[in-house]
């Protein structure tokens, strides 16, 4: 019986879960000791342009590099075999909500698991950035 | 006399950590000992891509875990034996 809301669970489908927090000036120090080359890294152009027309660009670099960890987390992925955060571009629809899109060896993984949805939330407050990713069927 | 390939590795790790360069041995582990992050190794690959001029691919880098491994692969990078 305590297995229930489980299987209920794997009844919506839902495939993966993942979370990610960070301070903000962590990143902020990254990028002011790293420059332009740590943001490619991380970041598509179209981010990094969005991130630096806001007045705290930090704030909105920290929550997208947050979603990035929390999507990775909820494949069950570390950086690393062929996959980086370049591959998930995060984007904001025409009412200003996130989704994300995945190239690359991410996507091949997602289309392998039968992952076809990935539900994002990011927010930041203060000193912190925070996001969370759920895959569905 | 310049500084060794050795030497400046271990700077930049030491620098990343906040550690002194002298603790660093050729088995301390980044991420067991070093408590590496993701952004750790992000940063860590651009510092040594700046420092050195090479190209790092993340697969690459991933294969590396210890300090005597990097300041290796480096020398590898370089051409130098």
């Amino acid at each position: 019986m305590e297995n229930r809301g489980f299987l209920l669970g794997l009844d919506t489908g839902i495939k993966g879960l993942g979370v990610d927090l960070m301070e903000i000036e962590r990143l902020k120090r990254s990028v002011e000791r790293r420059g332009r080359r740590l943001l490619e890294k991380i970041f598509t152009e179209e981010e990094i342009r969005y991130c630096f027309s806001m007045g705290e660009p930090y704030q909105h670099l920290a929550a997208r590099f947050c979603l990035k960890e929390a999507v990775l987390k909820a494949f069950g992925l570390g950086l690393g075999r062929g996959v980086t955060l370049r591959d998930i571009e995060v984007k904001l629809n025409e009412l200003g909500k996130p989704y994300v899109e995945i190239h690359g060896r991410l996507k091949e993984k997602a289309e392998k698991s039968g992952v076809s949805r990935i539900i994002v939330s990011m927010s930041h407050s203060g000193e912190y950035a925070i996001a969370v990713a759920i895959l569905t069927g | 006399m310049s500084e060794s390939i050795e030497a400046r590795a271990k700077r930049l790790i030491a620098e990343q950590f906040g550690v002194d360069p002298e603790e660093l041995k050729p088995e301390t582990h980044l991420v067991k000992d070093l408590k590496m992050e993701s952004l750790d190794k992000i940063e860590l690959i651009a510092a040594f891509e700046e420092e050195f001029d090479i190209e790092i691919p993340e697969e690459e880098a991933e294969r590396n875990v210890t300090v005597g491994q990097v300041i290796e692969y480096v020398k590898a990078k370089l051409g130098v034996k």
